[in-house]
C-alpha cells in the first residue's frame, strides 16, 4: 500500500508541476463557466415570466462531455512518459510490483480529477445562493459521485492505453477512441439483436451514468463502474508485465 | 523451412487478423452463421496455417517459452476476473437496490405502483411512440423506474412514428407521446405518460374483469354488427382490445337490459324510443348504470314531429337539453368546405378530454347540448365546444331553402357545446350526451381526436379511467431569487468566465516562476 501511495503522491504532484494540468483545468473551468453563465443569463432574463430555478444538473451535464476529452489528456503521460524517457526500466527493477505501479499511477490521476471536480463545486454553491429555498443537493451529491465513478473508469482506460505506447499523442487518441466507443455503444444496438444488443446496452457508460444524473444512486451502476475500473487496471498491469516477458 | 521464407510468416498473421475482423463484422451485422461467415473463418485459418508452415520454430517457442508461461498465467487470471465481474454485475442487475437522493423523491414510484408491478401476472411491453421533436427524458426516467421495479416483467422501447409509420398507424397512434401497453393479447393506450395513468393502465391490463357495454338497437341506431355506412364495428373492435365485452340488444325483444351491462350506448336512433323503453333505461341509470346517448339533429333523423321521450328524460331527470337545432360551423366550412360539420376545438379539463388539447374532433350534422337547470346532486361538464364562429340554426325552413342565417335572440351563437358529461352523486350513475352520432362511426372514427374522445368516454362511464389513487407527491417549488440589479449578470459572467479559469492560469504561472527561481 505504501508503494501505491508513494507513486500516487508523486504522480499528483507532477500534475501541478507540468503545464498540462493547468491547461486542462483552465479549459475545464472555462467551458463549464460558459455553460453556467449562459444558462443563468437565460433564466434571469426569463425570471419575470417563469421564475422556476434551473436545476443543479445543468452543472453536471456538460461536465460529462468535458471529461471525455480531458481524461485522455490527463492520463496520456502517466506510463507513456516513463517509457519515452527510459525510466520505465528503472521502475521495473525497483522493489515495486507491476500492479502497484499501475494502481499508483491511476490513483494519482484520480486524485487530480477529484480535485478538479471539487473546484467545480463552486457552481452549485453559487446557484444555491440564487435559489429560494435553495437547490436540491441530492442530485448534486449523486451527480458528483457518478462523475467520480465515471472518471475512475475512464482513467483506468487511459492508464491502460498509456502502458501500450511511448508516444503521448498516440495514447491520447487511442484512449479517446476506447472511451468514445463505450460512450456510443448503444448507438449500434438498433443494428443487432439478442446477446450483442444486451452487451452493447450494458457497456454504454452514459446509460449507467444517467441514474446518478437524476439524483439516484443505483447499486448496479456503482458496481458497473467499479468493475470497469478493475478490469482496465488489470489490463494495464498485464501490459506492464508483458514488458518483462519480451 | 528455409530461413528466407521465415520473413514472410508475419504476413500470415496479418491475413489471419483481417479474417478475424471480417468474421466479427459479418457476424455483428448479419447475426447468423452463413457462407460469408465461413469465408471469414476460412481466411483466418489459412492465415494461421501459413504462419505455422513458414515459421514452425516460432510456434514451438510460443508454446514452450517464457512468454507462454507468463502469458497463460495472465490469461487464466483474466478469464477468472472477467467471470467474477460478470457474475457480480449479473447478480446486482437482478436487484433494484437504489437510493433516491432527491428531496421530493422524484425518482421513486408511489407504493401503489410498486405493488401493482410486483403482482404483474405476465410480461408487459410498453411501446412509447415519440417523435424526435418530443423530449423523452421524463418518460424514459418514469418507464425506467417501472422496469426496475417489475422484476424483469416490464420492458419498454421507444418508437419514432415518423420513421415507423405503418406500425404507428396499425396501433392507432394519433398523438405524439402515446404509450401502448400490451400484456398477451390485451392492450391499453395511454396518451399522458404520468405515473397515475400508466399504473391505471397496468391495472386495467391485469384486471380479469371484463366490463360489458351494450349498443341499443331497434330504432335504426348505428350498430357494430354490420359493416359499411353507419357501422360502429371499429369502435367495438377497439373496445374489445381494451378488454370490454361488447354486445347489442333490442329492448322490444328482450324487455330488459342484459344483467351484466355496465354501460348502454344509444348511438343515433333514427326513430324515437318509446316511453316504456326510456323507463327501462331510466331504471337502469337509477341503479348506477351508465348511459351514453348520441342523438342527431331532428332534421337528420326520421323523428319528424313525434315526441322524443328519451330527450324528455334527459331534460327532466338530468337537466340536459338536446337543443332542437343544427350547428352551422364556419370552421367546418373553412377546413372541410362543409358548414354542417361541427369542429370541436375547445375541451374541458375533465378526465375524458384532458389529453385532447391540440386535437380537433369532427361532428358531421350535430346539434348543440345545453343544461336546462343545474339539478342538485348532479355535476356537469361541457366536454367539447366549437370555436366561436358557429351557431345553432333553429329555423329548419331556412335550411331547406339553403339560406341559413343566425337569428339574434333565437339561435345560440358562439361556442356551442357538442357533448356534456354528468354524474349523479347519489346513484353514482354517469351519463354523456352527444349532440351527434356520426363522429363515432367507422368512416369518421379515425378523424382527429374522435377515437380518443369516444374511447375515453366509455372508460369514464364504465369507471375504468382511474382505478387507483396514488399517494400524492409533494413538489418543492424552487424559484430564482436574484437581486434585481443591473450588475447581477455581469458579475456572474466575470466570476464564471474570468476569475475562476484565469485564476488557474495565474496559479500555473506562479508555480512555474517559483520553480525556476529555485
Amino acid at each position: 500500500m505504501r508503494n501505491i501511495w508513494t507513486i500516487a503522491r508523486r504522480e499528483y504532484k507532477l500534475f501541478f508541476i507540468s503545464p498540462i494540468a493547468y491547461v486542462v483545468a483552465f479549459l475545464f473551468m472555462l467551458v463549464l463557466g460558459l455553460f453556467f453563465s449562459l444558462t443563468m443569463y437565460g433564466s434571469i432574463s426569463q425570471m419575470a415570466y417563469s421564475p422556476t430555478a434551473p436545476s443543479p444538473q445543468m452543472v453536471i451535464s456538460p461536465m460529462v462531455t468535458i471529461l471525455l476529452f480531458t481524461i485522455p489528456a490527463v492520463t496520456m503521460r502517466t506510463i507513456a512518459e516513463e517509457q519515452r524517457s527510459g525510466t520505465m526500466e528503472l521502475l521495473l527493477t525497483a522493489p515495486v510490483r507491476d500492479w502497484e505501479l499501475v494502481l499508483g499511477k491511476w490513483l494519482g490521476s484520480f486524485l487530480f480529477m477529484a480535485s478538479l471536480l471539487l473546484l467545480t463545486g463552486v457552481f452549485p454553491l453559487v446557484l444555491n445562493f440564487m435559489v429560494k429555498p435553495g437547490i436540491d443537493f441530492g442530485p448534486v451529491i449523486a451527480g458528483y459521485l457518478g462523475l467520480l465513478l465515471l472518471s475512475s473508469s475512464m482513467l483506468a482506460i487511459g492508464v491502460m492505453v498509456s502502458a501500450l505506447f511511448a508516444n503521448q499523442i498516440a495514447a491520447f487518441f487511442i484512449s479517446l477512441g476506447v472511451v468514445l466507443a463505450l460512450w456510443l455503444s448503444n448507438q449500434f444496438t438498433s443494428y443487432v439483436q439478442g446477446f450483442w444488443k444486451t452487451l452493447l446496452d450494458f457497456l454504454d457508460i452514459i446509460t449507467h451514468f444517467v441514474s446518478f444524473y437524476r439524483g439516484t444512486i443505483a447499486l448496479k451502476d456503482v458496481v458497473f463502474f467499479i468493475s470497469l475500473t478493475a478490469l482496465f487496471l488489470f489490463f494495464g498491469t498485464a501490459l506492464v508485465e508483458w514488458r518483462r516477458w519480451r | 523451412m528455409k530461413s528466407e521464407w521465415r520473413r514472410y510468416a508475419p504476413l500470415g498473421l496479418y491475413v489471419s487478423l483481417l479474417g478475424v475482423l471480417a468474421t466479427a463484422a459479418i457476424f455483428f451485422f448479419v447475426q447468423k452463421i452463413d457462407w460469408k461467415f465461413g469465408i471469414g473463418v476460412g481466411i483466418t485459418l489459412l492465415g494461421l496455417l501459413a504462419y505455422v508452415v513458414l515459421d514452425p520454430q516460432q510456434i514451438k517457442k510460443i508454446f514452450t517459452g517464457r512468454q507462454a508461461r507468463f502469458g497463460s498465467n495472465t490469461l487464466l487470471i483474466l478469464i477468472g476476473l472477467i467471470g467474477i465481474l460478470v457474475l457480480i454485475n449479473f447478480l446486482v442487475s437482478e436487484t433494484s437496490i437504489q437510493w433516491d437522493l432527491t428531496a421530493d423523491k422524484e425518482n421513486t414510484l408511489a407504493k401503489e405502483s410498486i405493488e401493482v408491478l410486483q403482482n404483474l401476472p405476465d410480461t408487459v411491453t410498453i411501446q412509447a411512440f415519440y417523435t424526435s421533436r418530443m423530449s423523452t427524458e421524463t418518460v424514459s426516467n418514469l418507464l425506467n423506474q417501472y422496469a426496475d421495479k417489475s422484476q424483469g416483467k416490464l420492458e419498454y422501447n421507444f418508437i419514432d412514428p415518423d420513421v415507423q409509420l405503418a406500425l404507428a398507424q396499425a396501433e392507432g397512434i394519433t398523438q405524439d407521446g402515446t404509450l401502448i401497453l400490451k400484456m398477451g393479447e390485451r392492450r391499453e393506450k395511454v396518451t399522458s405518460a404520468q405515473e397515475q395513468d400508466v399504473t391505471s393502465a397496468l391495472i386495467r391490463l391485469m384486471n380479469p374483469d371484463q366490463p360489458a357495454i351494450y349498443f341499443l338497437s331497434g330504432h335504426g341506431e348505428h350498430t357494430p354488427e354490420t359493416t359499411g355506412n353507419g357501422s360502429v364495428a371499429q369502435l367495438k373492435s377497439t373496445a374489445e382490445q381494451k378488454n370490454y365485452k361488447v354486445g347489442t340488444f333490442n329492448l322490444l325483444e328482450t324487455g330488459s337490459i342484459p344483467a351484466d351491462a355496465r354501460l348502454v350506448i344509444v348511438a343515433g336512433p333514427q326513430k324515437p324510443l318509446s316511453q316504456g323503453e326510456v323507463d327501462v333505461l331510466a331504471a337502469f341509470s337509477a341503479q348506477g348504470g351508465s348511459l351514453i346517448v348520441m342523438e342527431d339533429p331532428v332534421l337528420a333523423t326520421e323523428f319528424g314531429d313525434a315526441p322524443d321521450p328519451l330527450a324528455a328524460y334527459l331534460s327532466d331527470t338530468w337537466g340536459i337539453v338536446l337543443t332542437n337545432d343544427i350547428i352551422i360551423d364556419l370552421v367546418g366550412q373553412q377546413l372541410l368546405g362543409q358548414p354542417f360539420v361541427a369542429v370541436g376545438v375547445n375541451y374541458s379539463t375533465h378526465q375524458i378530454t384532458a389529453d385532447l388539447t391540440g386535437l380537433t374532433t369532427y361532428f358531421p350534422n350535430a346539434r348543440s347540448v345545453t343544461t336546462r337547470a343545474v339539478i342538485s346532486g348532479i355535476t356537469y361538464d361541457d366536454l367539447v365546444t366549437t370555436a366561436g364562429q358557429s351557431w345553432g340554426e333553429t329555423d329548419m325552413d331556412s335550411l331547406l331553402a339553403n339560406s341559413p342565417e343566425p337569428n339574434d335572440g333565437i339561435d345560440q351563437v358562439g361556442q356551442l357545446s357538442l357533448a356534456m358529461a354528468a354524474e349523479n352523486s347519489t346513484s353514482q350513475a354517469r351519463l354523456i350526451v352527444f349532440g351527434n352520432s356520426g363522429f363515432a362511426v367507422d368512416s369518421s372514427l379515425s378523424a382527429g381526436g374522435n377515437l380518443d374522445l369516444i374511447v375515453n368516454s366509455i372508460d369514464w362511464t364504465v369507471k375504468q379511467e382511474e382505478l387507483i389513487n396514488l399517494t400524492e407527491k409533494v413538489v418543492t417549488e424552487r424559484v430564482l431569487n436574484v437581486p434585481a440589479s443591473r450588475y447581477t449578470v455581469p458579475v456572474l459572467f466575470l466570476g464564471s468566465l474570468c476569475i475562476l479559469p484565469f485564476g488557474i492560469v495565474v496559479a500555473g504561472i506562479a508555480v512555474l516562476i517559483i520553480r525556476r527561481r529555485r
